[in-house]
């Protein structure tokens, strides 16, 4: 089928994928396409279902569509007048001949199956492409395609620009001089593949594709938006710099990081992986809706996966049903429902994790977090327990006054999250539970946490809150008027009385009667649980059929002073608890203590963000219009059907449970899904051509671009996955092909014939990415420090960089060789991302970037003639250049112009050089002139791109 | 999918153009023509550059937009509401709260504030301005108010985001860059996109909020720096003489002719790139040296030094426009007045309307006079307005509010003392001319000859426009 596509030309049948559809997509498909909301008269034209309503193979003066747009008679014609002109002759004649022919229908071809395909025999008759110039079966694609150009294919690059590009798009580094001289001294035939293959075990091939995959995942150091925070996510960072040196298969990669937490057993390794989707914002400013912050988060991650695995863009059918790809709206909440069940959200960080980084460490970290559970474990026993016959109530709606925001937490509390309010009142209301029986009794725990100040539970600087007043409502129904429910007795396990320090007697009692008191507090009994149980004056007692539908509790905190609590719990008790139980056991406050403890030794490790399961079922809901504020029917985690292309949902199997992260990873991964693969295997020929083999790398859809090369993605794809999905098998097959091999022709008739190299006759030099042009520089002047992993650092960076955020971040420059590590080890703010980077394109990492752009501005030359860093790697390779005491000057020269560009200088180029270092020297004497010179060669073309 | 084989096409165009217009720089800024061009190389581009988004005319070619961070409160500055000052201390009724967001206040429990700014009106138009614009107070029948602008976000950074991109979340394309996407540049040696900003930080959000999304780099908008070197990297290094630099340039460009890539057909444009940059070198600080501009000017300004100030980029924002520059957004921090010491109704809000009334004005009065506000907008505003309903922390304060806020409009084609759309009694809801960010949006770029259903970029599949599925023009305030 899509060795048809190479042959098609011009003369032949109008076929469904190259002529009908996109005539459809244009003219019919707004109302007669996949969204469901906006289709008329139940005709939908993209699927052949829909088709055979409307057309008849072979007759289309029988065809409904022939009619529609061929008639005259007005309220018959499609389009519609209002919606546009009729179809053009062409375009009728095109329907006419397509019809004729049997109206045949093919699915887009991204989303079909793999199917056979084998590289095409080398051409027969010597002509344009020789029988011998195929290295692989990659050339041979090419040169059938040449071949029916009727072009030739460039000679290879020689080999100084070969080495010179294959070092950098595989390492991101410039050979060395003494990788350059044992290349050319290398006379054996597999020279290059041997080089190649050495590049691929280097840890810099896994830190050069991790940069691309840093790009994917959107990782920045910081929290993004306004207040931009740091964060801790580095970890993940050297993650994926070890899982691609050890050539993890792109299945494992993926599962791990999409759902490594819910592998069986899983490993500290595989729950790092996660780090992937953490890499999401948070808006911590005062006032932001942790929800808010959560399902943004949530949606970002639906559309990651959509651009970054299966080349989709999901974000249309966040609000309805896509108007072109088959995605409807249910299908991306399906999706979302996938990424809803995790722990993570709002403005706090957690889950995150203790990485270790040796055995010995690891030992503390695995023994601090099993003890941990094992406390976790039991202190919510002992809560069980100490509460024995209480039900919690957890009701759906709850806010708070004055910019205070209640979150509640899968163990039935609320915590008390956004602005730490001087005074405010808590609001709860919804249903009683079902089961409840009667309701006689309200209890209130105050909880500590660590996150408060002096453990809570109060969000005072002390850990102390006042509660004024609870005020408790019923309604018979739902929307009915609410009924005060006066209190009738009230008692806790510890009450405020500061009377000897000139305070008050902060009681219980105080609570119940109109103004009795100041309200229960718990100076100086911080850092514990406490718990207040108020008996409600009912008026009759409420019976099972007598009981109210909704309860409404008001916590009043008038105090001042953030005197509010920071984390509580309510119970409801269907009868009068008996008055001997202790309100807190001893059990559950020694478990608390103990858990505290334990967290206040966590071990002084780095931690990172990681994704983590709720223990507590989320409903997903569809957002009506895309808005979080108006939820709709319910959904399940599903595939989307369209893309299921495989039948991985079929054959998965179901236990019954709903479907899982980890589900959803393996299905993407599957080897029969060859959409994904196709989607991974472009990205990568993406990278060592400067552009996919479908253009539009982030899009497979129907509006996408179709590949160049159809078969030989299809074979790239195919032997992807019957190599292991072996990155760095991938990556050799690529880079030791003919085609990757040829020259950067300057050839002017080719350039004009094929100005974006989609017939691959050639190579092209690219422009190379700020942190490889840093990299660059770093290793001319000799001063790169190699050091694999670790936290970020920070070079030097020009002045006013944080003139335009809202807080200036600090960054002092590091000292020693951490100032020359890799680029990749920079860090990065996201409201300021390192300057040098982001002037040469490097993506704001606010979304996910599966391509950078390549663009050429003055800022970049006044960054690279100018920056201080620069300037200052020049000066260390004036250093070094001086360092060259045995060599002349011209001899000098021509040692640093081969360090920088790979290759001696002609004598018109030493002239130029030695005479712009020779009238600086004469200016400013001693060295200025060599660093000079450094400057310049920096600031070369043939230092800026890759060959 | 035909688009895609035009965009060669496109290129080979431009850069022939670019060719003959050689070093001179012709009539097209290179600049914009490197951006045009590598927008046209650009294989995401479906459509090549195409005009079809042109109107036949333009009222606006630049707009100068003086954002507000932190958003001004109306009350205190453009809207006396008589029955809010009589319902001063009362609670809203339940029937308006409901289902209201705000970020701080219990929108039940607050309780209406009156303004206790003085106001009068003003003109021939008789605008209401408050005692604390006086200079403003004298232009009125220059601008046009919008009375009832509405957000859908509540906090600054995703509102910020929104009124600048017309999406909450960050990440997409400022209105910037998509004029300039739209309608190219003509500054010579200038960023065609440039922001300012003065006030005791950087607005919230940062880099995002001039970002170029997803459209090509060279779209996104370039901060010129309050003090020190305008543009980072713009100072030739320490110890490095003007002389020195001239020759590393020319030095650069001499051995780019020689060496391998000397055939390659995109050379010159590279070699140009660093001749403008060298350029810019010295027409940057032209640019921020405000020393040539009369004393009588720099009074009209209130310009009393050259510390880094909003009137001082009131003025480095006329001298941008006379350089061809199509965008200019001046930030001016800290107008988020919730109650807080430093950030109140009091002496922190009269604080910043000192620092922005008069040089604003000035920019108009400027403007007009060099015959420069027929076609340059000016636009007054933040990212939302502010609660009737007072905020008490430690002083008294107003909360976000995304019903309705206040924008002023200035030249490029809007209505003179002109004031569009009300709001209810208190202020809380509009009652007529409510518009969005996107009616905004819309509205803007129909006055700068932009059709902005038709200025498209294809990303992802999507044919993505600032205005997504939204955006009514607004002609009521088209002179």
């Amino acid at each position: 089928m899509l060795g048809l596509l190479l042959l098609s030309c011009a003369q032949s049948l109008p076929t469904w994928r190259d002529d009908v559809r996109p005539l459809l997509a244009e003219r019919c498909l707004e109302c007669h396409g996949p969204d469901e909301a906006t289709r008329a008269g139940g005709l939908r034209l993209d699927l052949p279902e829909g088709l055979a309503a409307a057309v008849v193979p072979r007759a289309p003066d029988e065809s409904e569509l022939y009619y529609r747009v061929t008639t005259d008679a007005d309220f018959d014609r499609m389009p519609p007048p209002e919606h546009g002109a009729a179809l053009s002759a062409d375009d009728v004649a095109l329907l006419r001949r397509w019809i004729d022919a049997g109206a045949e229908w093919e699915p887009h071809w991204a989303y079909t199956p793999f199917g056979a395909v084998e590289p095409p025999a080398p051409p027969a008759q010597p002509g344009a492409v020789s029988k011998e110039w195929a290295h692989n079966p990659i050339d041979r694609f090419v040169a059938a395609r040449l071949a029916h150009e009727g072009l030739a294919p460039s000679p290879e690059a020689e080999p100084r620009a070969l080495l010179r590009r294959v070092h950098l798009d595989l390492t991101g580094l410039p050979p060395t001089e003494e990788e350059l001289a044992a290349f050319l001294a290398d006379e054996l035939d597999d020279a290059y593949e041997r080089r190649v293959g050495e590049l691929l075990a280097s840890v810099h091939f896994a830190e050069r594709f991790a940069r691309h995959w840093l790009d994917v995942a959107r990782y920045a150091d910081s929290n993004g938006y306004t207040i931009d925070g740091a964060r801790s996510i580095w970890p993940w960072r050297d993650w994926v710099v070890r899982s691609i040196h050890r050539d993890q298969p792109f299945d494992e990669f993926t599962i791990e990081q999409l759902a490594g937490d819910l592998l069986p057993n899983a490993t500290r390794e595989q729950r790092l992986a996660t780090g992937f989707h953490r890499n999401t914002q948070v808006n911590e400013e005062g006032g932001a809706d942790d929800e808010e912050n959560r399902v943004n988060a949530v949606l970002d991650r639906v559309h990651t996966t959509g651009a970054v695995w299966l080349g989709a863009t999901l974000s249309c059918a966040q609000c309805h049903t896509h108007k072109f790809d088959p995605l409807t709206l249910h299908d991306f909440y399906a999706l979302v429902a996938f990424f809803d069940q995790t722990r993570d959200g709002g403005v706090s960080l957690e889950p995150t994790m203790l990485v270790a980084h040796t055995p010995d460490e690891e030992r503390v970290a695995e023994m601090y977090e099993a003890e941990a559970a094992r406390l976790e474990a039991k202190h919510a026993v002992t809560h069980t327990d100490s509460v024995a016959g209480w039900t919690t109530w957890q009701p759906p709606r709850a806010w708070a006054s004055n910019g205070t925001k209640l979150r509640p937490e899968e163990d039935g509390s609320w915590s008390a999250v956004g602005q730490n309010a001087v005074f405010s009142t808590y609001v709860l209301e919804g249903p009683m539970p079902a089961g409840l029986g009667a309701l006689a009794m309200l209890r209130l725990e105050a909880l500590p946490r660590s996150s408060l100040q002096s453990g809570g539970p109060g969000r005072a600087s002390n850990g102390n809150f006042v509660l004024q007043a609870v005020r408790v409502f019923t309604r018979a129904t739902e929307g009915g008027e609410w009924q005060r429910i006066e209190l009738q007795a009230a008692r806790a396990d510890f009450e405020q009385d500061t009377r000897e320090e000139g305070g008050a007697s902060y009681g219980a009692g105080g609570l119940v009667g109109a103004g009795a008191g100041p309200g229960w507090a718990i100076k100086p009994a911080f850092g514990a649980p406490h718990a207040l149980e108020l008996v409600l004056a009912l008026p009759e007692p409420h019976t099972p059929t007598r009981a109210p539908r909704e309860l409404r509790v008001e916590l009043v905190q008038e105090h001042g002073a953030r005197h509010t609590l920071g984390a509580f719990r309510l119970l409801l008790g269907a009868a009068v608890s008996p008055v001997e139980r202790a309100l807190v056991t001893d059990e559950w406050r020694a478990a608390w203590l103990a858990l505290q403890r334990h967290e206040a030794a966590r071990p002084k490790l780095p931690t990172s963000l990681v994704l983590e399961a709720r223990a507590v079922p989320r409903v997903t809901r569809v957002f009506h219009r895309g808005s979080f504020l108006d939820l709709r029917e319910v959904v399940t985690p599903a595939f989307p059907a369209a893309l299921d292309h495989f039948g991985g949902n079929a054959s998965m199997g179901d236990d019954g449970g709903p479907r899982t992260r980890l589900d959803l990873a393996r299905w993407l991964v599957d080897p029969r899904n060859a959409l994904v693969h196709r989607v991974e295997v472009n990205r990568t020929w993406q990278h060592l051509f400067g552009r996919g083999l479908v253009a539009t790398e982030n899009d497979f859809g129907l509006r996408g671009a179709r590949p160049t090369h159809p078969e030989l993605l299809e074979w790239l794809a195919q032997d992807f996955v019957a190599h292991g999905m072996s990155r760095k098998h991938l990556v050799r097959t690529i880079v030791t092909s003919a085609t990757y091999r040829q020259a950067a022709s300057d050839d002017s008739a080719l350039l004009a014939r094929d100005p974006e190299n989609e017939l691959l006759a050639r190579q092209r030099r690219l422009r190379l990415e700020g942190e490889v042009l840093r990299d660059s520089m770093m290793v001319a002047s000799g001063v790169l420090d190699r050091t694999v992993g670790g936290p970020p650092v920070q070079p030097p960076q020009p002045e006013g960089v944080y003139a335009f955020t809202q807080s200036a971040k600090q960054w002092t420059a590091s000292e020693g060789s951490a100032r020359h590590r890799r680029s990749l080890y920079t860090r990065s703010w996201r409201s300021a991302p390192f300057p040098f980077y982001t002037t040469f394109d490097a993506p704001l990492a606010s979304a996910t970037c599966t391509r950078r752009d390549r663009s050429t501005s003055p800022l970049q030359a006044l960054a690279l003639a100018n920056d201080p860093l620069t300037i200052e790697l020049a000066a260390a390779l004036g250093e070094r250049i001086k360092g060259l005491w045995s060599l002349d000057d011209r001899g000098k020269v021509a040692r640093a112009f081969e360090w920088c560009l790979g290759r001696p200088p002609r004598d018109d180029e030493s002239d130029v050089l030695l005479e712009h270092a020779e009238s600086i020297a004469e200016v400013h004497g001693g060295g200025s002139g060599w660093t000079a010179l450094a400057r310049v060669l920096f600031n070369l073309q043939e230092f800026r791109y890759r060959p | 999918m035909s688009e895609l084989p035009s965009i060669g096409a496109a290129a080979r165009l431009l850069r022939r153009e670019f060719l003959r217009a050689g070093a001179g720089l012709g009539a097209l800024a290179l600049g914009d023509l490197l951006a045009r061009e590598a927008h046209a190389q650009d294989a995401r581009t479906s459509a090549a550059r195409s005009p079809a988004w042109l109107l036949p005319q333009a009222r606006a070619k630049r707009v100068i937009w003086l954002f507000m961070a932190g958003a001004p409160s109306q009350f205190e500055l453009f809207e006396p509401k008589e029955t809010l000052q009589r319902l001063d201390g009362q609670t809203l009724p339940p029937s308006l709260a409901a289902g209201k967001r705000f970020a701080f206040i219990d929108g039940g429990a607050a309780k209406l504030l009156g303004t206790r700014r003085k106001f009068d009106r003003h003109g021939e138009c008789g605008a209401p301005v408050s005692e604390l614009l006086p200079h403003t107070a004298k232009i009125v029948d220059k601008l046009t108010f919008l009375r009832a602008v509405q957000s859908k976000e509540i906090n600054h950074g995703p509102a910020k985001s929104l009124i600048n991109t017309g999406f909450g979340p960050s990440g997409r394309p400022a209105f910037g860059a998509w004029t300039l996407y739209g309608l190219g540049s003509e500054a010579q040696d200038l960023p065609g996109f440039v922001v300012l900003r003065s006030g005791n930080r950087g607005p919230r959000g940062g880099a995002p909020l001039w970002g170029n999304g997803f459209l090509p780099t060279q779209y996104s908008g370039t901060p010129l720096r309050p003090a020190g070197a305008p543009v980072l990297d713009l100072e030739t290094p320490p110890g490095v003489t003007p002389e020195a630099q001239r020759g590393f340039f020319d030095t650069v460009a001499a051995l780019d002719r020689l060496g391998e890539h000397r055939a390659d057909p995109e050379l010159e444009g590279r070699v140009a790139s660093y001749e403008l940059a060298h350029r810019m070198q010295s027409s940057a600080p032209d640019l921020v040296d405000l020393t040539r501009e009369s004393a009588e000017t720099r009074a009209l300004y209130g310009l009393n030094d050259d510390a880094p100030s909003f009137a001082r980029n009131c003025l480095l924002a006329r001298r941008l426009v006379e350089r061809g520059v199509r965008f200019v957004q001046l930030y001016h921090t800290d107008w988020d007045h919730h109650g807080d010491p430093g950030n109140h109704l009091g002496e922190p809000l009269e604080q910043r309307c000192r620092e922005v009334d008069q040089a604003s004005a000035a920019l108009v009065l400027d403007l007009e006079r060099r015959g420069l506000l027929e076609d340059t907008l000016v636009l007054f505003g933040g990212e939302f307005g502010r609660t009737p309903l007072g905020e008490v922390r430690e002083f008294i304060g107003r909360d976000h509010h995304i019903e309705a806020s206040t924008m002023w409009l200035a030249g490029g084609g809007t209505k003179r003392g002109f004031s569009f759309g009300e709001t209810d009694e208190i202020g809380f809801n509009p009652v007529s001319g409510a518009l969005d960010v996107h009616d905004l949006h819309a509205t803007l770029l129909h006055l700068m000859g932009v059709d902005h259903e038709r200025l498209t970029f294809r990303f992802q599949g999507r044919d993505y426009r600032l205005t997504d599925v939204h955006g009514r023009i607004v002609s009521d305030v088209i002179a």
